[in-house]
């Protein structure tokens, strides 16, 4: 056992009153995930002495009687493209894997430590984040917690799983299609995509510059909500739940749901009374321009590579980016414009609402032998299509936190939509739902 | 479907019009894509293309700016 069997909020009062000791969490955590990670390759690197300082230090000012953070002893699991002081990031490639390690910190695992959190592992993703599978070809595949023949969703699919398995509490993602959105809603656990521009980037290996966002996962909304306060370094403001105007997204949002999908999203939608359906128009050209955006910056970045080390690439990654490479720059300037008329589409969408309400993916999660999947009549390919109702809001910028919803079967998750910098709402919401009842993350 | 290689300029000329088209947009990127690549490279291409007509047949005001920064 992880010794995680408390959730963020309880696990963090307990270490905080000297219940609990971060120094022997952090051991057990570890040992947990030496002996349970093989089957799921959710990491790729322990932090064991990372974890035991940072611990222990908690414990220390426990024992002085000063404040260990709102976060004190909860094991977190770290994405690889974030910069550890002492670790080579990786990004999930070879190619980096040379690099010289870390001089310091990313800003969000900065904020993460001194909050009194536990650096734990870094975890599994797809190469450069470049895909929604965690299908990684130089470190393996991680695999879904609940149907281990199936995928655990990307790119961030380590940090996901890693918290579906209690090997720990929270995860730090980055989300630029839908990889914090994909593996949350697959995994059954909590997720937010921040307002983009809010949590700071720096330290993390870029992959659409104008697009990535990073956040968190965790095993509660409580836990979500703590969690990105200390990214923020300052608590949110307390909002009126009961205030909130909730409306469901139809159109593009309301097509395509697998049977268990619709049913989930129908009995959410009535319990939130959200009667109202809005519409936001040409979301398949806003999806587009966020492939098409994704593909050219990803090739940019990676240009002087691709000419030189195009074969150490993952190939599935290696064959998106050199297309990408081959596009003309005109389309990208029309992306971008396209981008701006979207946003100010999202904006006249939260005229009459706060919160929208969609699914986070068609179904569940597809099996490994699984390639396609049917969307619009037409087989295609799944992994690319699990990004369908992820992808176009990402073009926006809008804050989006995936609610692990109770549903039997295999987890489905729903995206609650904010307008920018109102992640409060989202998060009292959130908080309600799982109050109510109606959303839990699902834990092994 | 290689024909011949080019090597003063790294441009390899093909029979097949696709891979043609590849190589001469690979080369003005100062890419070389081998062989073993190109289906791959061709199919995301294709899908990329199929994007671009999307986003290309929306009219849009000249006078639009891109949003190349984010303000929300």
């Amino acid at each position: 056992m992880s010794g995680l069997e408390q959730r963020t909020v309880a696990l963090a009062a307990s270490v905080r009153k000297g219940e609990r000791s971060a120094r022997d969490l952090a051991v057990k955590a570890l040992a947990d995930i030496e002996s349970r990670d093989g089957s799921y390759h959710c990491v790729t690197r322990l932090l064991m002495q990372r974890a035991l300082e940072a611990a222990e230090r908690v414990d220390r000012l426990v024992l002085q009687g000063r404040d260990p953070g709102p976060l004190a002893g909860v094991p977190f699991g770290i994405k690889d493209l974030f910069d550890v002081r002492g670790e080579v990031t990786t990004a999930g490639s070879k190619v980096l894997a040379n690099d010289p390690p870390a001089t310091q910190d990313a800003v969000v695992v900065a904020h993460m430590i001194a909050a009194g959190a536990i650096p734990i592992a870094l975890t599994n993703m797809d190469e450069f984040a470049y895909g929604f599978a965690t299908i990684n070809a130089h470190y393996g595949n991680t695999r879904n917690l609940h149907a281990p023949e199936r995928l655990a969703g990307g790119s961030s699919g380590g940090s996901a799983a890693g918290v579906a398995a209690r090997m720990f509490s929270l995860g730090l993602g980055s989300d630029t299609n839908g990889s914090i959105r994909v593996p949350a809603s697959l995994c059954g656990v909590w997720g937010l995509r921040a307002t983009q521009g809010r949590l700071s980037v720096e330290g993390s290996y870029p992959f659409v510059p104008s697009l990535d966002t990073v956040g968190p996962f965790a095993d509660s909304a409580g836990g979500l909500k703590a969690c990105f306060e200390a990214l923020c370094a300052r608590p949110l403001a307390e909002v009126d739940v009961s205030s909130l105007r909730i409306a469901r997204l139809g159109g593009w949002f309301g097509e395509n749901m697998s049977a268990p999908m619709q049913t989930a999203i129908d009995t959410l939608s009535m319990a939130l009374g959200a009667t109202d359906v809005v519409e936001i128009p040409e979301v398949a050209r806003a999806r587009a321009a966020a492939f098409v955006i994704s593909a050219s910056e990803g090739a940019g970045q990676h240009l002087g590579r691709l000419r030189t080390q195009a074969g150490e690439y993952d190939p599935a990654v290696r064959d998106r980016l050199l297309a990408g490479a081959l596009l003309p720059s005109t389309l990208i300037f029309q992306a971008h414009r396209l981008r701006h008329w979207f946003r100010d589409r999202m904006h006249e969408a939260f005229a009459k609402t706060d919160i929208l309400l969609a699914p986070a993916l068609v179904g569940e999660a597809p099996r490994f032998d699984q390639p396609e999947i049917e969307i619009g009549g037409k087989m295609v390919s799944a992994r690319a299509n699990l990004g369908l109702y992820t992808q176009p809001l990402t073009l926006a910028g809008f804050p989006v936190l995936t609610v692990p919803m109770k549903v039997p079967g295999l987890p489905l998750g729903a995206q609650l939509i904010a307008r920018p910098g109102r992640e409060d709402q989202l998060f009292a919401l959130a908080e309600k739902l799982e109050t109510d009842g109606l959303a839990e993350a699902r834990l092994i | 479907m290689v024909s011949k290689a080019e090597p003063e300029t790294g441009v390899r000329m093909t029979t097949d019009p696709h891979d043609s088209e590849i190589t001469v947009l690979a080369a003005a990127n100062g890419l070389t894509i081998p062989s073993e690549f190109r289906a791959g490279v061709r199919t995301n291409l294709e899908l990329l293309r199929s994007y671009g007509a999307l986003i290309e047949g929306l009219e849009l005001p000249d006078r639009l700016e891109p949003a190349f920064r984010y303000e929300p």
